[in-house]
């Protein structure tokens, strides 16, 4: 496909990533007309309230207590993990690298449960807080591990990097599971939500995963230029004037950061982090100054759109790391099927 | 500009790749620096733009010890073109050169600091601007090579490093790369190295040459003088012959 402008996919991507939460908000076992979905979200504003009239107290209720924190956890957890996917591809120079494949999934996971087993009677905002700092530190665990035995001397070939990615996340999903059977009351609940899904999402949870999700984004947005040099490797990159081990340092652990915050909330989501930044690429071209964005953009869009999906095509609601790995992986195969430019 | 003394290195303390080497790299002239495989050659250039520290000695770039200046300021004066580079993704040949301004652009607001007219001169020096809107897939050996040429010249820097420039490409190709070397030194004042493995060529371009063998210093000096058939004889252990032709002096191995 052919590189698009800028200045037309920017624009295009806010206008889906638009469209994409009035559908969802306006889309459940009752559907909402837009008119009533406008007027509950004006509503609320000062001045411009007045003149859109109050929607019905039921229509308010559902779309700001119920569609909108949901959607919302969507958006960001989708473009956390999209975002992620992408800095990580540039990083280790390879377009088959996602959070889920080199480890960061399945170390949230990991993390998490050792969390919610520990602070298993408390509950409110900061063990939230806390559950997500240990998935996060799991998360940048279990990559640093996998990088760190799939070095040979001064090189990192990249085989044996997705093989020791998939050995820890094999290993890491093991012992949770073991851990959930072992220590939780409620084991089929608790594997359940790992399967991934954002339809109990409250404002509160949203509350810690988007400060997490648009910092990190921007900071990583910060160092695409340093990505863009690494994507030569590190010692052509270094002759550029990046500080490798800084910039590697940095964007590995915002890119764990930025994916492993929804992992309390949602659970393990899938291929998001591999198939968005593949579209974004074929749409805007391997630059990281650009794709990082876009990659944010376009991965809002399809997480809540693949949320719409999962609780709305069947009669009973599917999680969502369902719908994603089920789009995601027939993505997955199409891609190491079809011959590429892309150099290995 | 970047001068070497008592350069001992390597990956290895036990088994240093150079050993003791004394070298000084001028603005105005390209220098030559030879050896056959394994004599330590890329591990010289390495040194010379600080991506590896030496055991002993020290690398200076106008008289500061290279170790102690942040990568981003040397890459400001010292430009490297690696043996072989390959991009993990498909950019165009414009991306990958103004990946070269790298070491003069902020985090924000880059458009407006006359980054996007020193790669159009870049690429124009490499004579490749038709080049800029080209994914670097389609490019064949001696473009990319260019490419990357047009790359370091972006950097805007004072010296060059180039590691075995004309490798794998053909004679024409070849000729063109080592004509734009020779004009950036002596006639644009840069101080340019670069690793070559045809001797001939050496001779030809380079205003002074540097031959190695098991990381330390055979000859150095005027090309002439350093690819002397003597020396050729104990660096690579074969015979050759320099004729006066017309046009310039010209190297033959006998074997």
């Amino acid at each position: 496909m052919a590189r698009v402008g800028r200045a037309i996919i920017f624009p295009g991507l806010l206008l889906l990533l638009l469209v994409s939460v009035a559908l969802a908000t306006a889309v459940g076992p009752v559907n909402i007309p837009l008119s009533n979905i406008l007027k509950a979200l004006l509503s609320p504003i000062p001045f411009l309230g007045p003149l859109v009239g109050e929607p019905p107290q039921w229509v308010g209720t559902v779309v700001w207590r119920l569609r909108l924190p949901v959607a919302a956890m969507a958006l960001f957890v989708g473009a956390g993990l999209s975002v992620s996917g992408a800095s990580m591809q540039g990083l280790f120079r390879n377009p088959l690298v996602d959070p889920f494949i080199l480890g960061i999934s399945a170390g949230g996971a990991f993390g998490w449960v050792v969390a919610l087993i520990l602070t298993r009677d408390l509950e409110g905002v900061p063990i939230y807080a806390l559950r997500a700092l240990f998935s996060f530190v799991f998360s940048l665990l279990a990559v640093i591990a996998a990088y760190t035995v799939a070095k040979v001397g001064g090189r990192l070939p990249l085989n044996n990097l997705l093989l020791a990615g998939i050995a820890v996340s094999a290993t890491l999903t093991s012992v949770t599971q073991v851990m959930i059977y072992m220590f939780s009351e409620t084991p089929s609940q608790l594997i359940f939500s790992l399967m991934g899904s954002c339809s109990n999402s409250l404002w509160e949870e949203v509350a810690i995963v988007a400060p997490v999700v648009l910092v990190g984004t921007v900071l990583l947005i910060t160092f695409s230029r340093d990505i863009n040099a690494l994507s030569f490797g590190e010692e052509d990159a270094r002759g550029l004037g990046v500080n490798v081990e800084r910039s590697k340092a940095a964007v590995l652990g915002l890119s764990c950061l930025v994916s492993a915050v929804s992992i309390p909330f949602c659970g393990m989501i899938g291929f998001v982090g591999l198939i968005v930044p593949h579209a974004a690429r074929k749409l805007l071209g391997p630059d990281n100054r650009t794709l990082l964005p876009a990659s944010a953009l376009l991965g809002a869009s399809f997480l809540v759109l693949c949320d719409l999906i999962s609780r709305s095509a069947l009669e009973i609601a599917l999680p969502l790391g369902m719908v994603t790995g089920v789009l995601g992986g027939g993505f997955f195969l199409y891609l190491l099927s079809v011959k590429r430019r892309v150099p290995s | 500009m970047i001068r070497a003394s008592g350069l001992t290195a390597g990956y290895s303390r036990s088994a240093p790749v150079l050993d003791g080497i004394d070298l000084s790299v001028r603005e105005g002239e390209l220098l030559g620096i030879m050896g056959p495989n394994g004599s330590g050659k890329t591990t010289l250039l390495r040194c010379l733009y600080g991506s590896i520290q030496p055991f002993e000695g020290v690398v200076e770039l106008d008289g500061c010890d290279i170790g102690a200046i942040p990568a981003r300021d040397v890459a400001r004066r010292i430009a490297v073109v690696p043996q072989e580079t390959e991009p993990g993704f498909d950019f165009k040949v414009g991306e990958v050169v103004t990946m070269g301004r790298y070491p003069w652009m902020g985090v924000w607001r880059n458009g407006r600091n006359g980054h996007s007219a020193a790669v159009t001169e870049a690429l124009e020096r490499a004579g490749i601007l038709q080049l800029r809107e080209r994914q670097m897939s389609e490019l064949s050996g001696g473009e990319r090579r260019l490419v990357y040429l047009a790359r370091s010249l972006a950097q805007s820097t004072q010296a060059l490093l180039l590691d075995e420039p004309t490798r794998g490409l053909d004679v024409r190709h070849a000729l063109s790369i080592m004509r734009t070397l020779g004009r950036l030194g002596r006639g644009e004042g840069l101080a340019v190295a670069a690793v070559l493995h045809d001797l001939d060529t050496a001779l030809r371009f380079c205003d002074r040459a540097i031959l190695l063998k098991e990381g330390k210093v055979v000859s150095m000096g005027v090309p002439e003088d350093v690819l002397s058939p003597e020396n050729i004889r104990t660096a690579f252990g074969v015979s050759s012959s320099i004729h006066r032709l017309e046009g310039g002096m010209h190297l033959e191995v006998l074997g």
